[in-house]
């Protein structure tokens, strides 16, 4: 034993050694590996966040033992965050799900695999059309893909959503609107070469900590990064930033007008970028004309715009968001000095806004009106929240709009091509967009008889029972609607399971194979490194065995033209698998047999993705990943940046090859600021923003097992303005009751505590499944991209008169 | 049992610190290299873990802490919370 801690110290030690050895050269560490015989290493991506953090798993007797930063890596160079390093745990909460349930008489009783693949079968095959798939930005890509070719190739319905668009559709919107394709250009390198970080609603310092650490360790260096934390309320962010500038909820775009309006006025923008590589937009006349109308807009000329942006002054932005005219004009100043290089980050503070499209599309205004574009440091780049948000949900294109590699559901043209890579009959695919999120569970959570046109559903990965907003009308309303039903596959019972008619329980992480898309473009990949427990299986596996099961019960949707199941996938030699039965399916590569017919996708939008076996090799590689005529593959950091790209015309400097305008051109829009869904009055006098913690992964289904994590964050709470508390005689730790027009929530106050909002403002995360706050928000969501507004409603609080 | 890497990034390099840390019974200091100083603390529980890692942040001329490294192999199995609801 004693022999064994001194070998666990010295290989602590030696990691952290290599990392500060690595730091100090500023080169990519590698060279003292900690090596142990006893315990087997390989590389994985984080489980948790969007960042994309390598980690290097350590496996001893069939279970994850240890966890290290991957010093490989060029995301997090060796380090982790506090939920990265205990994410090996994550497997092993007492109460992992290891058999299939099925609720009879109101109670979860085991049964077989094949009578729950037998069940959901005869439900779809039932009504295919009434059927619908929730997934997940946690989805690997192959899981996404087997999904999306199941339903939208198989049976001819787009009802299928991920939970991404709960979190960053808005930033898609945003991208498509102002590119003609989705994504950001930078990379986390513009964090390294940045001069001035401004972080838009984005506590980057919790939610995204080692991209922080990574601006930070630059001041360590001496170098100097100016960090400006615009945001409503003062977090750890704030702590380290150079300026706090606090806004009023929902004034966002005014700020953004607010640099137009001042770079317009003072001739400070860049005239030349602005002429060779723009053009201006506002939102259609008609937004119903077209479905893809709202992102077309209607065209504005220069003098339009600069007309548009004329009411905002600085003195007026000040009176709409609160910020002093004289933090506008430094804004401005910054934005008007090309000798600068400027980074903005985004995440769910203008994502989840019901005017998200918007407040994307300005930020990315004001980065090309001042010509901050297309140099390492100079960039418009949103961060997801969720490992493969972008990997699964945009690029697989398991949205209800989308087809694979950037193809919409929407374009004939695109349909055919999707038809021709899956093999199936020219129309197989429907032409009619399906249900997004909110619609689908107003659907799921509607009776039949009332326009209720979703029966079953299958949600995987995800936890919408917690997640989803005001969560009486769009989740809870389905107790007590025997028609309809719910399937959950998970690894732990949560708030979904709890109206769930079957749970399948999944494997996780490194309990199988997979591949992540995270949120600067980097695929990353890896292999199975431990058995799942129980009868837990692949997400994949339960698609593809549905599928199989349809197929055998005569579904014309499960053959390809050539009348061979959808999912007839053929090992390295060349043989068929019959990978439907559990246990063949790790006789082959499933992984790679559906990323490989995936990739196919991948050239269209100029999201080129490499063989499998490249990123076997490596610790990710950022799309467009071209192959070079000495056979490498060469992945592209800067897009549309001749420098960089490779799809860049030589001599033209910047080109946008995708623009919406056909002219390699981006567009700048202009956008109102306008008044938020809800607002606080008389009656409900506070502003309620939810969000996340350190600790805690999303809706702490899996962090909240983590003993180390849940000890640090045990249980939700309310942060208050201690101004605030004093008045309504609240003492710290104190319950109180937080109500809303959707309901009320009790908990304990916050004061001074992690987080501090302004007066009038309260906030709560959303990790604690016993005080669910989505019980209480609003989730207005935004016309074009459909996301919900978690960040603003309407709230009072008073003393909690019982217990809590 | 927590053995947890740690990379200490200090302001600049102080004797005083490091002393200060090798001190600790919890601790084993590495090299420094330029600001970057790695230390290994052994902790019974997460309890005493985080008041180390506070304990150290605490310490003038302490920038910044990054963990690297997290072994929990000798963490009890059951350890785990089952919180269904």
């Amino acid at each position: 034993m004693i022999q064994r801690r001194e070998f666990n110290k010295l290989a602590a030690l030696a990691a952290a050694s290599a990392v500060a050895q690595a730091r100090a050269q500023q080169s990519s560490p590698g060279a003292k590996l900690a090596t142990n015989d006893e315990i087997t290493w390989d590389k994985a991506p984080c489980r948790f966040c969007g960042t994309g953090c390598h980690v290097r798993v350590g496996v001893k007797n069939g279970r994850v033992v240890a966890i290290e930063g991957d010093q490989l890596a060029e995301v997090n160079k060796g380090l982790l965050c506090v939920k990265g390093y205990h994410v090996g745990l994550a497997l092993y909460g007492k109460d992992r799900l290891t058999q299939p349930l099925l609720r009879r008489n109101g109670v979860l009783e085991p049964i077989s695999w094949e009578e729950a693949i037998e069940t959901i079968a005869q439900r779809i095959q039932a009504a295919p059309e009434q059927f619908a798939i929730y997934g997940s930005g946690q989805w690997t890509i192959p899981e996404g893909y087997a999904a999306n070719k199941f339903i939208k190739g198989g049976l001819s319905s787009n009802h299928i959503d991920p939970n991404a668009r709960i979190c960053m559709a808005s930033a898609v919107t945003g991208f498509l609107s102002v590119y003609g394709v989705d994504e950001p250009a930078g990379c986390y390198d513009d964090l390294d070469k940045c001069d001035v970080l401004i972080m838009w609603g984005n506590n980057m310092a919790e939610m995204h900590p080692v991209l922080f650490s990574r601006v930070i360790d630059r001041r360590t260096r001496g170098e100097k990064v100016t960090l400006i934390d615009i945001g409503t309320r003062r977090t750890r962010t704030t702590d380290f930033s150079d300026h706090y500038l606090e806004f009023r909820p929902h004034s966002d775009l005014a700020i953004m007008n607010g640099i137009a309006h001042l770079l317009i006025k003072q001739n400070a923008f860049d005239a030349k970028f602005v002429d060779k590589f723009c053009n201006f937009r506002q939102s259609p006349k008609d937004p119903n004309a077209t479905p893809t109308a709202p992102l077309l807009g209607d065209a504005m000329s220069f003098d339009d715009y600069k007309a548009a942006l004329e009411p905002y002054t600085p003195e007026h932005v000040e009176k709409l968001s609160g910020v002093t005219a004289e933090k506008i004009r430094m804004l401005a100043d910054l934005f008007a000095n090309k000798d600068l290089r400027i980074t903005s980050t985004w995440c769910m503070g203008f994502n989840q806004h019901s005017r998200g499209t918007n407040a994307n599309r300005l930020c990315h205004g004001i980065h090309l009106l001042s010509g901050h574009f297309g140099r390492p440091g100079d960039a418009p780049t949103s961060l997801t929240g969720q490992p493969s948000a972008c990997g699964t949900a945009r690029e697989v294109g398991t949205m209800c709009h989308f087809l694979p590699g950037g193809r919409l559901i929407a374009n004939e043209h695109d349909r055919h091509e999707a038809e021709k890579i899956w093999n199936v009959p020219e129309g197989r695919i429907s032409p009619e967009i399906g249900h997004h999120t909110v619609l689908m569970w107003e659907k799921f959570c509607t009776p039949a008889d009332k326009g209720g046109d979703i029966q079953t559903l299958w949600v995987q990965v995800t936890n919408p029972g917690q997640s989803l907003p005001n969560l009486h009308k769009l989740f809870k309303a389905k107790a007590g609607q025997p028609d309809k039903f719910l399937i959950v596959s998970d690894v732990y019972r949560t708030a979904t399971t709890e109206l769930a008619d079957l749970v399948l329980p999944s494997a996780m992480w490194v309990e199988k194979n997979g591949m992540y898309g995270n949120s600067e473009r980097r695929t990353q990949q890896w292999f199975r490194m431990v058995k799942p427990p129980g009868e837990a299986r692949d997400d994949a596996w339960q698609m593809i065995a549905v599928a199989r099961r349809l197929h055998d019960l005569g579904h014309p949707g499960m053959k390809d033209k050539d009348g061979r199941f959808l999912f007839s996938l053929k090992n390295d030699k060349g043989e068929e698998v019959p990978v439907w039965e559990w246990p063949r399916y790790y006789d082959m590569n499933v992984d790679k047999a559906l990323f490989e017919e995936y990739r196919l996708f991948s050239r269209y939008k100029h999201k080129d993705l490499a063989p499998y076996d490249e990123y076997v090799k490596a610790r990710g590689l950022r799309w467009p990943v071209v192959q070079q005529p000495d056979g490498a593959w060469r992945e592209t950091k800067f897009r549309f940046s001749e420098f960089d790209d490779p799809y860049v015309k030589k001599g033209a400097e910047i080109q946008f090859y995708h623009s919406v305008t056909k002219d390699d051109k981006a567009l700048i829009w202009f956008a109102p600021a306008e008044k938020a869904a809800e607002e606080p009055d008389a009656e409900f006098p506070f502003w309620l923003c939810t969000g996340r913690v350190l600790e805690h992964w999303h809706t702490g289904s899996m962090t909240r097992r983590i003993p180390q994590l849940h000890a640090a964050m045990p249980h939700s709470y309310v942060e208050m303005h201690p101004e605030d508390a004093r008045e309504h005689g609240f003492a710290n730790g104190e319950s109180i009751v937080v109500k809303t027009r959707r309901g009320e929530l009790k908990l304990p106050v916050w004061i001074d505590g992690r987080g501090h909002p302004p007066r009038g403002s309260l906030f709560i995360p959303f990790f604690d499944e016993r005080l669910m706050c989505n019980d209480i928000t609003l989730g207005d969501i935004d016309p074009i991209s459909k996301e919900p507004d978690y960040k603003k409603c309407a709230a009072t609080v008073a003393r909690a008169t019982a217990a809590p | 049992m927590l053995t947890v890497g740690l990379l200490v990034s200090l302001d600049s390099p102080s004797p005083h610190v490091m002393d200060r840390l090798k001190a600790h019974p919890a601790m084993t200091v590495g090299e420094v290299t330029d600001r970057w100083l790695p230390v290994a603390v052994e902790a019974d529980d997460d309890e005493s873990c985080r008041e180390y890692h506070d304990w150290i942040a605490a310490q003038p001329g302490v920038a910044f802490i990054d963990v690297v490294h997290v072994n929990f192999e000798e963490t009890d199995a059951d350890s785990n919370p089952s919180i269904s609801p």
